[in-house]
């Protein structure tokens, strides 16, 4: 019986996520009853996701002198985009949240604007319908590092050439994203804009060899860390990561509103499923998303 | 729910009959993509009203549409928040409290892994996996995913075999 050909090792790995919970019948039917009569909608942190999975980020930077770093210490922001293909969550670090990035609805620009703080753009010759729009965060994240944690990863890696100084133990980087506002309009199209997020770092703390450290404890080859690691002291980015065998187009571009990525993902059937630039300015980050790559792209190169 | 919607071309009762058949069923298969209950069962609605909405969708295959695209939802969505959660760990993984999104939506580390190896499988794949630990028939899954009865048991043979491989591959054999 081809019953019997069943992997039950995959089979109990599945059983894994069987939820735990019974479905409320009652809570649905009048999700159902309401959405009957309203159009769809998402959740608080579903509005937001798309376009921030775009926009992920990896933050290292390292500041070009003690002066410098002096200077930068409290906030080092982060606007340039480079994507690079390796999973940064596998990093070996522990971090939380500060704060919980909870989402608000804005009626109007003018409030989008005071719960941003900072004045939106929007494509407006482009597109004239009016967007909805919401504000989350700031959130504000630290990650410590855990001397024991990456060695272990080295180790599990066979990078027994990497040395991790015990002195790093208990080192805290804070970041702060956001706020973040959203702006959805008809026909899946979605636009997310803040200023650079920022990196606060000890002072003279040498990232450089930590951002090396770092990468190797993911994988990466020897060389190739240590090219990331310099070209991130050379230009604090922001790091796209998007994993080596996740299928996606990525493509680097100049348009007359910034430096660009447009980052392409497709469906199970090889199509396009959406389209997202993300566009740095000095100023601000957008991710401008929509199921058109030209569209995309004109949005984006709008925002000026 | 009896009015009817004019542009939208069902009968709400007809509406309410599947509902009453297959909520639960539909929620239970994306609550095993999505930890979270609350999003789940949103999901879930979703779904219902999508095939409300979608007049092309009410005939003889109404219920293999729903599951169908109950999967596909419910993988749509975990690729989202899989990467939403790079963005919002920066470089490394949220372990502590509050629980973020992801935490939400992922679970333990070991549903986490298992969840995110059927968000990179491809979608029929994804789908025989997930709806035949649902206990659905072969017969179900034949009907579910519109494909011949007689290929369902190497459809999903080939399945568990690409899970298995992805698996491994990411986190080794750790049974």
């Amino acid at each position: 019986m081809e019953i019997n050909r069943e992997d039950q090792w995959v089979a109990d790995r599945l059983t894994l996520i069987e939820p735990a919970w019974s479905p409320d019948r009652v809570r649905a039917r009048a999700m159902l009853a309401a959405g009957l009569n309203t159009h769809r909608r998402l959740s608080p942190w579903a509005l937001t996701a798309g376009a921030m999975a775009a926009v992920c980020v990896g933050a290292l930077a390292l500041p070009q002198t003690r002066a410098l770093a002096q200077e930068l210490w409290t906030r080092v922001a982060l606007n340039r985009v480079e994507v690079v293909r390796v999973d940064l969550s596998n990093l070996p670090l522990s971090a939380h949240v500060t704060s919980n990035g909870l989402e608000q609805g804005a009626r109007d620009a003018a409030e989008a604007e005071r719960l941003a703080g900072f004045k939106p753009l929007f494509p407006a010759s482009v597109l004239s319908a009016s967007p909805k729009m919401s504000v989350t965060g700031p959130m504000v994240l630290e990650q410590t590092i855990h001397v024991s944690d990456i060695r272990s990863a080295l180790t599990k890696l066979n990078a027994t050439d990497v040395q991790v100084p015990d002195e790093w133990e208990g080192v805290t980087f804070s970041a702060t994203i956001g706020p973040m506002l959203t702006a959805n309009y008809p026909g899946e199209v979605q636009i997310i804009q803040a200023r650079p997020f920022s990196l606060t770092m000890p002072t003279g703390f040498p990232l450089k060899r930590f951002a090396e450290v770092a990468f190797r404890s993911i994988g990466v080859s020897s060389r190739d860390a240590g090219a990331m690691a310099t070209k991130f002291a050379a230009n604090p980015a922001w790091l796209v990561d998007i994993p080596s065998d996740e299928l996606v187009g990525i493509q680097e571009m100049s348009l007359v509103s910034g430096e660009a990525v447009l980052y392409e993902e497709y469906n199970d059937n090889g199509g396009v499923a959406r389209e997202t630039v993300i566009l740095s300015t000095p100023e601000r980050v957008y991710a401008v998303m929509s199921p058109n790559r030209d569209l995309s792209v004109k949005l984006a190169s709008a925002l000026r | 729910m009896a009015a009817t919607s004019g542009t939208e071309g069902v009968n709400t009762e007809r509406l309410d009959i599947v509902f009453r058949a297959q909520y639960e069923r539909i929620a239970r298969v994306i609550g095993r993509v999505i930890h979270d209950q609350a999003r789940a069962e949103e999901l879930a609605v979703e779904v219902f009203l999508k095939w409300w909405r979608n007049p092309q969708a009410q005939g003889s295959g109404a219920e293999g549409w729903l599951y169908r695209t109950a999967v596909r939802e419910a993988l749509d969505e975990l690729r989202r928040h899989a990467r939403r959660g790079r963005f919002e760990r920066l470089f490394g993984g949220f372990r502590e409290t509050p629980a973020t999104p992801e935490d939400l939506y992922s679970g333990s580390a070991t549903q986490k892994e298992v969840r995110s190896i059927l968000a990179i499988l491809n979608g029929r794949d994804a789908s025989l996996l997930l709806l035949r630990s649902e206990g659905f028939t072969y017969q179900e899954l034949a009907a579910a995913l519109d494909v011949n009865p007689n290929y369902v048991g190497s459809l999903l043979s080939r399945a568990q075999d690409a899970f298995r491989k992805e698996y491994i591959r990411r986190y080794g054999n750790q049974s």
